[in-house]
């Protein structure tokens, strides 16, 4: 019987109010080398399916790699569903109306990292590290090279039937540098919807990286507190996925009376140069996909135009209860879990300065590039640097130890004061949240310059 | 469990020597969001993985959940194989090993309306001092099984069992937003008295947060850590240094400092995954070598690495017993269950003398700096000032970096009587100095 048919099937009859099947197949091929050699070579494949129902509003949720029986596991679910909706009185499904689909999508592919041959991924990731312990001073080298395919069959009770693939390829490529027990390193991460060529042509990064790290062990820690920094368009896509990403994600908001009334629409957080976007409508990047876990199709939406609050992220659930249109975010790492509003494709747009106009009104100040990670809690959050760089009167000068920076949503964003115009892209990162890592997501953004940043010693 | 075996001997025929790891679990929870019951879930998942050592000593590895690929896992570790890494090791030999309680029949009774009940009390207990918090819960069972066997004769199954209760309260005043969370996992199951334990925690936390007062900073405060606030700031970094795949790469920075003393001398750190009943208790690893107590850190002397097989084997010595794995991936050196022996100092007093300090709870954004090299840095996301022996209020914008070995050697106190992280480590609360603390003004 087709997934098509075994979902339908056990859709008929189901008794929730609302009911949403997935199939999903998967595979994955991963590379790591850990110092000299090719530590792991991984191939995983996996199938697996879940059911989630909402009965009253209380939602049941189960996963299972065993798919027989798909109508049993329905009724399991709306029996939790029941059980949990008996003792929350009063409350009622509430789901944003979305127009049923039925399709089915091919997977965005510019050159299909499946179809080349593992033997040559293996060549090229040697290249690479040979790259990186061809500079004097490297004693280790961290090389991850990952791509997976994942196809899903989704089935909801309001007529909604889709299937999709995506494929994505990611790698990350560090390189260690050692003096007595000061151990520094510098990397970079990238990645791709369906397309191999991102981890082709990399010998200048990898170099650059090489040197890069061993450099540290010479750079001077900056000494913490507050500073005029300069954020480069990958940090700064960080940034803005940390600092306003997450609370522009209305799972935070909607039973939360308190974070309404300080995110409402049309308040302000900074100057007019703020314009701030997701979607995963914008074709081809790694957040991009066309229906979300839910069915609904993607969109593209303006968070902040002008400074304002204008909109944020929903699935169906969220956007019903808060009244405002559905935008297609809710997601799912894999069928272990449940959809949950996340990101897509996060960016600040484009200033009309130029990055010389940033660095000109900095006498002292840090050129930060590069991303380690970050994290959000609410209005605070953090994020660090693979590269820091002093400024002083508007020049770039020497590298100093890389640095954390951390800030809070109604303060930092009114600290941004210039944006230039010179937006990039970066996509080799994942993103976390109720246990569901590494989501792909891209984040993009010109290089902005923020005033009194907190940043962390080093 | 018959297919174990055929898979085994279908890989010994075509390769040599092979290893078959497999594992089934079934997982429930009750989640409570926005003080409500919002969901409740159950999970149910298996798989299987082949390992093999090729003719040429090369490692091949693969996986799988689904039934009908099972058999394919065959050819692709040979395909694998050949371009592999180089195996440091051959497949033990069968030997006995420790029992080890992590088991318990009375985690599969817990009912749905039990863990309602347990996080319905536990809400209802914030929000009667607390009504205008917003409170999180998650209550958890599950229940697993695996089973490792090779072609050198190990046939070795464990059995685990867990529970856990998870809660988060988020109090939002002006544009202040608190969260703070605490939780518990053991191999038994959770009880009421467990949870009222979590729960006072977090009112003792939240009483503590009422005003938020302006932090100092610099390098030579007295910077005082709570079991949690430890856990996440000095065991990551602190542990990469042990781990045997930094240690064979050469990447750790211990790597010519076994025996040497680099900590404080009231510092002794060991793993024990023998620890009766505790989330990852076993008597065996992953790869069937006998599992046993490590001394990382005695005395403040460093002891030696936890090792896999394979790391074991490319720095010349023997496995440790710390290779873990999940299904789906090869075994790496791991800890378990985490011990940090306590100092001389009641908890109590662990204040006392302290004219200005700073007390650090919870972090936010640790782990993204250099910890291979030991740093760390992290905003509090829960952090106090001490004034005068006292907790005086709660810091924001705040910002903790420094070296693990050098702040764990400028230690003032240790607390007497270590106490659980979320059911994987005991720590005591630890006062030093060494930590560099920055500051928005």
């Amino acid at each position: 019987m087709s997934y098509r048919a075994q979902i339908e099937d056990a859709l008929v009859g189901h008794a929730a109010d609302y009911c949403e099947i997935r199939i999903e197949e998967s595979d994955s091929t991963r590379l790591t080398y850990r110092g000299r050699t090719l530590d792991d070579i991984n191939m995983t494949s996996a199938k697996g399916g879940a059911v989630r129902v909402c009965v009253n509003g209380s939602w049941g949720f189960a996963s299972f790699n065993e798919l027989a029986d798909l109508k049993s596991r329905v009724g399991d679910a709306v029996e939790q569903a029941r059980s949990l909706a008996s003792g929350n009185k009063g409350e009622t499904t509430m789901l944003a109306e979305v127009e049923p689909h039925v399709d089915i999508v091919d997977p965005h592919i510019v050159k299909d990292p499946r179809e080349i041959p593992l033997k040559e991924k293996i060549r090229l990731a040697d290249h690479y590290n040979d790259i990186v312990w061809s500079e004097p001073g490297i004693v280790s080298s961290d090389i991850i090279y990952g791509d997976n395919s994942r196809k899903v069959a989704f089935g909801n009770s309001d007529g909604t039937y889709v299937e999709q693939e995506v494929v994505h390829a990611i790698s990350r490529i560090s390189a260690q540098a050692r003096e007595g027990s000061d151990v520094q390193q510098a990397g970079f991460s990238i990645g791709a919807l369906g397309d191999y060529g991102v981890f082709e042509d990399l010998d200048d990064d990898v170099a650059e990286a090489a040197q890069r790290a061993v450099g540290l062990l010479k750079a001077e820690p900056l000494t913490g507190g507050q500073r005029t920094v300069i954020l480069d368009p990958i940090l700064a896509g960080v940034f803005v996925h940390e600092a306003f990403g997450h609370l522009s994600e209305a799972d935070n908001v909607y039973e939360n009376e308190k974070l309404k009334e300080l995110m409402y629409m049309g308040r302000n957080f900074g100057g007019k140069h703020l314009n701030f976007t997701d979607g995963a409508a914008t074709p081809g990047m790694r957040g991009s996909y066309k229906y979300d876990d839910e069915g609904t199709a993607a969109t593209v939406t303006p968070l902040v135009r002008e400074g304002v609050l204008v909109g944020r992220l929903h699935s169906r659930e969220t956007a019903a209860k808060t009244d405002e249109a559905p935008t297609g975010n809710a997601r799912a790492i894999s069928y272990r879990f449940p959809p949950i509003v996340r990101m897509t494709n996060t960016f600040i747009e484009n200033g009309d300065a130029t990055f010389d106009d940033l660095l000109e009104g900095v006498d002292e100040g840090v050129y930060v590039k590069n991303w380690y990670g970050g994290m959000t809690q609410h209005e605070m959050f953090t994020f660090s640097s693979g590269e820091a760089y002093m400024i002083r009167n508007g020049e770039v000068q020497e590298a100093v130890r890389p640095v954390m920076l951390s800030g809070n949503l109604f303060e930092t964003l009114e600290n941004v004061d210039a944006i230039a115009n010179d937006r990039e892209v970066n996509q080799g990162g994942g993103c976390g949240k109720g246990g569901q890592i590494p989501l792909p997501v891209a984040n993009g953004s010109p290089h902005i310059r923020i005033r009194n940043c907190l940043i962390s010693g080093a | 469990m018959n297919s174990y075996e055929r898979l085994l001997d279908r890989a010994k025929a075509a390769h040599g020597s092979a290893e078959v790891f497999g594992v089934t679990s079934e997982r429930r929870h009750v989640e409570f969001e926005a003080n409500r019951p919002k969901n409740i879930g159950q999970s149910q998942s298996s798989g299987i993985a082949l390992r093999v050592i090729n003719p040429n000593g090369r490692i091949g590895f693969s996986s799988t959940n689904d039934a009908d690929k099972i058999d394919d896992l065959v050819d692709r570790v040979g395909a694998l194989a050949e371009y592999g890494a180089e195996a440091a090791f051959e497949f033990p030999n069968a030997t006995d090993y420790s029992a080890v309680d992590s088991f318990d029949h009375s985690v599969a009774d817990l009912s749905d309306d039990e863990m309602l009940d347990f996080g319905r009390t536990a809400v209802d207990a914030i929000l009667s001092e607390y009504p205008e918090a917003l409170c999180s819960v998650d209550v958890n069972k599950s229940s697993g099984e695996q089973r490792l066997i090779n072609s050198s004769g190990v046939d070795a199954s464990q059995r685990q069992t867990n529970s856990g209760f998870f809660m988060g309260v988020e109090l939002i005043r002006g544009t202040d937003m608190l969260s703070i969370w605490d939780g518990i996992v053991t191999a038994k199951p959770i009880n009421q008295q467990d949870v009222n334990n979590i729960v006072a925690k977090l009112l003792r936390r939240l009483n503590d947060s009422q005003n938020i007062v302006e932090s100092p900073s610099g390098k030579d405060l007295p910077v005082v850590f709570s079991p949690s606030g430890f856990t996440g700031t000095f065991l990551p970094p602190l542990l990469s240094g042990f781990n045997g795949k930094n240690v064979a790469t050469g990447s750790s920075p211990l790597i010519d400092k076994w025996g040497e003393k680099m900590l404080d001398e009231r510092i002794s750190i060991c793993d024990n995954p023998l620890h009766p009943m505790t989330p990852q208790a076993h008597g065996v690893d992953d790869e069937g070598v006998p599992s046993r107590r490590l001394d990382l850190v005695r005395n403040g002397t460093i002891g030696g690495p936890f090792h896999d097989l394979q790391t074991a084997g490319e720095t010349g010595t023997t496995s440790t017993g710390c290779g873990l794995r999940g299904v789906a991936t090869t075994p790496s050196p791991s800890t378990s269950y985490v011990m940090m022996a306590g100092g001389e100092t009641p908890n109590s007093e662990i204040f006392d003398g302290v004219k200005q300090g700073v007390l650090v709870e919870q972090l936010l954004g640790a782990g993204q700096g250099n910890e291979l090299g030991g740093d760390f840095r992290a905003n509090l996301s829960l952090g106090f000032l001490i004034e005068n022996g006292e907790i005086v209020g709660r810091v924001k914008n705040t910002m903790i970096s420094g070296n693990v070995y050098e702040a764990l050697n400028n230690v003032e106190l240790i607390g007497s009587d270590p106490e659980p992280v979320f059911g994987t480590r005991v720590v005591p609360w630890v006062r030093t100095r060494g930590v560099e603390v920055a500051t928005a003004s």
